[in-house]
């Protein structure tokens, strides 16, 4: 047995963790001490230190309530349930109130949400009315004694102590009964007065006269009236019926606690107190308010109400359009210059220098080298070879990675240039690209020929095929540019470059220029043209792609090379932030390419590549794989490859055919549009983009996270083989596949659910910018969120079912 | 303004930081299956979650003295479970107060593979003396595990109600005609 130290020290250290709870709390505090700071630099001295104390000590409450031992131990004793619910319900929501939080909390919002999203919900009819409403006295009373008798009727009490959703429900509908009972008892500024304060005398002391009744039911029933409780042991000798009157008995003295001492307050107000014209003094204290609605201000004479008026009766409305100044336009802008990775130390530093591509091209070389090597000369088990490790897992995880938190970093770095280079060097490269392949076309072809090829001849599964995968790259963009000017295989061929371009466009980087006025004086134009050699410097290329600087838009066909960087003489060009996926708002006409909503080739790219984010992570799931060998008995084929590319002319081509067909038919319908049904196609497919991009991450994020071991099993194989040194042979026996956590499962739904919904604002943005009115707009939107919907819905799909673990082995094995 | 951004800065890095916390998933009580003596003790023993069903499950025990009612958490308790059907295919794990968020209460957590009647043992011993008790349980089958993240799947219709409305207000607000009159 332990010591009662001993016991007192376990229950104090029986603290629980809820993410859930915390950071709600956390960002509350945050926000509103950050608004309290801006409130009080403008001159606010309304907002005194003891608002933000009040505050602070209503969140700690909080914290304590659910999270401290009062949480854990609450299932066991039912007066300390309710002492959890007395914090609740009479201590926590009079301090929340007390600190005025509404204007802090606004102003700690960052200003682009609160005037944008914020600020029309404020001002939304449904929403004022209704919580005018609800903070009525009668209403907010009738709210507060419901949610307290029907959650302590005993039915709704065990649900509650039997299931977590319902206790956290119950505890949030205590919480927010008394976050409005408590509202008119407070009158938190700046709201303003609508009543006589006399009423709540009765309002308080009916809500006492319920409370006693209620304690008194617990303290003096013969039974014991929760179930719960009556089932568990006695805790330091108390029964069941003991520990459920000293819970009425609690929640008898702290209530009646908390009205008197709310009703003496109120009473002393309303008998000894000046009358109060506070809040409008304080209002005329406010920063003054640029737009021409109507606001909160100094009041004129018919504004002031005499203080024994009449209770309301509903005929009093708010005011028409009257905000607070904080929710319009303040003055203050929110815009801020893009933030240049050229300037960050160190980091700046190494891309500015001209060799630094150079770098990590002979890094990428070594690395692709490796495995040409492993996967020709060495040992063919997948999982130990690191031409089976290497690009399967690892590159293609870090390739979309990099996309997500920089740019086109793979192409920046891409070993296949110095193959490029070496061809140009030798034979030159002088020739045009023909004009009947100057389309993305022939990428389009060789995309969907790989995505088939790597599923029918499991590519994966052979470090062979893999290395002369990487062989072939680099005799390809040898020959290609060899012999074609500029960067012909980047910009026509190359399939990974594509995917990179295509998935670029959501990046949060872009070369561009910093100001576009130097660009309009400038008549060099190094950034194309190249700069020439002098005596210290030599000559630095243009733009191989053609992409000119000030004309340039997206990163789409940009492979970051920094050669515009380099060469521009007056320094104008940076690696700049970027809102994601702003590029595919707009449709300007972009150097280089043109008008994407034009450019039917690019959009069948990018059709292309989100439908095969789709169809490639189907190709690996167990339902699937289960499919196509029951098709494939049932046809009676003798291999896979028919049925698999049946299955992927269907994926890449019939289906998305289809459904961007019905997408524009009805789209177009709808909208009264009169342009060609492929014009419209071509320009919604840009919406798609984010959906999938998020796809890819899920995808190959989740094989980077349960497989990134399988590098270091492989390595030390291959040092070993190759007798660069001794290495421990038991040590990489496993290559394996971890199982799949919930946190990567939570990672994977968040991806798809910010790729879903910055489609559907990229599609809504095309269209309203597309269309006039509403209506057509939403109709032409609509069948294209449909398809959106799919996808994401696929994508679910796909997370929850079992994936193939390839090029690794599945844990225990 | 510096002091804006920074102001800024610092809610963004705490956010961010907020994101990687786990969620402990520890024991601590959940519904009481069992309460009776064994031996000295008064062993009361509860599963989480509630209602019971195939899957990782929690199993806390709360022991106390059997004539002074005090607490124990110094005895060895070792919870074992096994499925009717399999009466031989027994799980053993060592209950310990660290894996309870009730410091008073010693825990393990189990999978329960299928669902049906399974077998709970628990043992105790204190002082080179054991003692032992046993209860079935029944667990219903496991939702399938998409329910577990439904509120991921479903969070984006948050956001798309919310924009929504503030499309719809901001329309209104277009298209309204401007006030004349203050109040």
């Amino acid at each position: 047995m332990i010591s009662v130290d001993s016991s007192f020290q376990a229950i104090l250290s029986s603290w629980s963790f809820d993410v859930w709870i915390v950071a709600p709390i956390v960002l509350s505090s945050l926000l509103y001490l950050r608004g309290w700071s801006v409130l009080r630099q403008r001159g606010a001295q309304r907002f005194g230190a003891w608002q933000l104390a009040a505050f602070c000590c209503g969140m700690a409450l909080l914290f304590i309530a659910l999270l401290s031992p009062i949480e854990t131990f609450s299932a066991l004793m039912l007066r300390m349930h309710m002492v959890q619910h007395l914090l609740l319900m009479f201590l926590i929501p009079p301090l929340l109130w007390l600190s005025a939080p509404e204007l802090p909390l606004l102003c700690g919002l960052p200003s682009g949400m609160r005037r944008e999203w914020i600020a029309p919900l404020y001002r939304w009819k449904p929403i004022r009315s209704g919580f005018a409403f609800l903070t009525r006295p009668p209403v907010a009373w009738g709210v507060f004694v419901a949610a307290t008798w029907i959650w302590h009727l005993p039915r709704f009490y065990d649900a509650a102590l039997s299931s977590g959703i319902l206790h956290n429900l119950e505890h949030a509908c205590f919480f927010w009964a008394a976050m409005l009972f408590w509202w008119p008892v407070v009158q938190p500024y700046p709201s303003r007065l609508k009543y006589s304060r006399w009423v709540l005398l009765p309002y308080l002391f009916l809500a006492a006269v319920q409370g006693t009744v209620l304690s008194g039911i617990l303290s003096f029933a013969n039974d014991v009236i929760y179930d719960h409780y009556e089932l568990l042991p006695q805790v330091w000798g108390i029964t069941a019926i003991d520990d459920q009157a000293i819970a009425g008995t609690l929640m008898w003295l702290f209530g009646m606690l908390a009205y008197v001492i709310a009703g003496a307050l109120v009473g002393y107000k309303l008998l000894f107190a000046p009358r109060s014209r506070q809040l409008h003094f304080a209002v005329a204290d406010m920063p003054p308010v640029q737009s021409g609605v109507t606001t909160y201000g100094p009041p004129t004479a018919t504004a002031v109400r005499p203080a024994n008026r009449r209770l309301n009766r509903a005929k009093h409305r708010p005011p028409v359009r009257q905000q607070l100044p904080v929710l319009s336009h303040d003055g203050h802008s929110s815009y801020r210059p893009a933030r240049d990775l050229l300037n960050v130390p160190l980091l700046g530093q190494f891309l500015r220098w001209n060799k630094s591509r150079l770098v990590l091209q002979f890094v990428m070389f070594a690395a692709a080298a490796l495995v040409i090597v492993d996967g020709l000369f060495g040992s063919q088990i997948v999982s130990l070879n690191l031409a089976g490790v290497l690009p399967w897992i690892h590159w293609r995880g870090f390739l979309v990675l990099g996309l997500l938190v920089a740019g086109n970093l793979f192409c920046m770095a891409c070993p296949f240039k110095l193959s490029r280079t070496l061809g140009k060097k030798l034979f030159g490269g002088r020739q045009h690209w023909p004009r009947l392949l100057r389309s993305k076309w022939t990428a389009v072809g060789l995309l969907f020929v790989f995505f088939w090829a790597y599923e029918v001849f499991s590519l994966w599964q052979s470090p062979w095929w893999t290395a002369w995968i990487a062989v072939g790259y680099f005799l390809a963009a040898f020959v290609v540019d060899g012999f074609f000017r500029g960067a012909a295989f980047c910009k026509y061929v190359c399939p990974i470059g594509q995917f990179n371009f295509v998935q670029s466009l959501v990046s949060p980087l872009e070369v561009r220029v910093r100001d576009t006025s130097v660009c309009e004086e400038c008549t060099t134009k190094e950034c194309i043209r190249g700069a020439a050699a002098t005596a210290t410097v030599a000559a630095i290329p243009g733009c191989e792609l053609h992409l000119y600087q000030p004309r340039k838009s997206s990163n789409f066909d940009c492979t970051f090379c920094l050669d515009c960087v380099h060469s521009c003489p007056h320094q104008n060009v940076g690696i700049l932030t970027t809102l994601l996926g702003r590029e595919l708002l707009r449709d300007p006409r972009r150097s280089g390419i043109g008008k994407l909503g034009s450019r039917t080739d690019v959009a069948a790219l990018v059709l292309l590549l989100v439908f095969a984010a789709y169809v490639n992570a189907a190709g690996m799931v167990a339902p699937v794989l289960d499919l196509v060998d029951r098709l494939q008995a049932q046809w009676g084929f003798a291999s896979r490859v028919p049925v698999v590319t049946a299955g992927y002319v269907l994926g890449l081509g019939g289906v998305p055919l289809c459904l961007l067909a019905v997408a524009s038919f009805v789209g177009r319908r709808w909208s009264g549009d009169s342009e060609s049904a492929l014009r419209i196609a071509t320009r919604f497919s840009y919406m798609l983009v984010p959906l999938g991009f998020s796809m890819w991450l899920a995808h190959y994020s989740f094989h980077l996270f349960t497989s990134s071991g399988a590098f270091s099993a492989a390595l030390r194989r291959f040092l070993s083989e190759f007798g660069f040194r001794d290495v421990e042979t038991a040590a990489w026996v496993c290559s394996c596949g971890l199982e799949t956590a919930d946190w990567l499962l939570r990672m994977e739904l968040m991806l798809l659910d910010a790729g879903l919904l910055m489609s559907l604002y990229v599609g809504y943005r095309i269209a309203r910018d597309r269309y006039f009115g509403m209506r057509r707009a939403l109709g032409a939107f609509l069948p294209w969120a449909g398809i959106a919907m799919l996808l994401f819905l696929a994508g679910v799909w796909l997370v929850f079912q079992p994936m193939q673990m390839r090029g690794v082995m599945p844990m225990g094995m | 303004m510096m002091t804006t951004h920074s102001s800024r800065k610092f809610l963004v890095l705490g956010l961010f930081c907020l994101v990687w916390l786990p969620t402990q998933a520890y024991g601590d009580g959940g519904t009481a299956r069992f309460s009776g003596n064994v031996g000295d003790y008064r062993m009361t023993v509860f599963t989480e979650p509630t209602p019971l069903r195939a899957g990782p499950v929690d199993v806390s025990v709360l022991l106390q003295d059997r004539q002074t009612g005090g607490f124990v958490t110094d005895a060895a308790v070792t919870i074992s479970v096994s499925h009717t059907d399999r009466p031989l295919n027994v799980n053993r794990v060592s209950a310990t107060t660290a894996s309870a968020t009730n410091k008073l209460f010693q825990a393990a957590s189990f999978e329960f593979a299928q669902p049906g009647t399974w077998n709970i043992g628990v043992e105790v011993r204190e002082n080179q003396q054991a003692d032992s008790g046993e209860f079935e349980l029944n667990v219903a089958p496991r939702f399938p595990r998409w329910v577990d993240f439904i509120f991921w799947i479903g969070f984006p219709v948050i956001p798309i109600a919310l924009f929504g409305v503030r499309e719809s207000v901001r329309y209104r607000n277009a298209r309204a005609p401007t006030p004349t009159a203050t109040r």
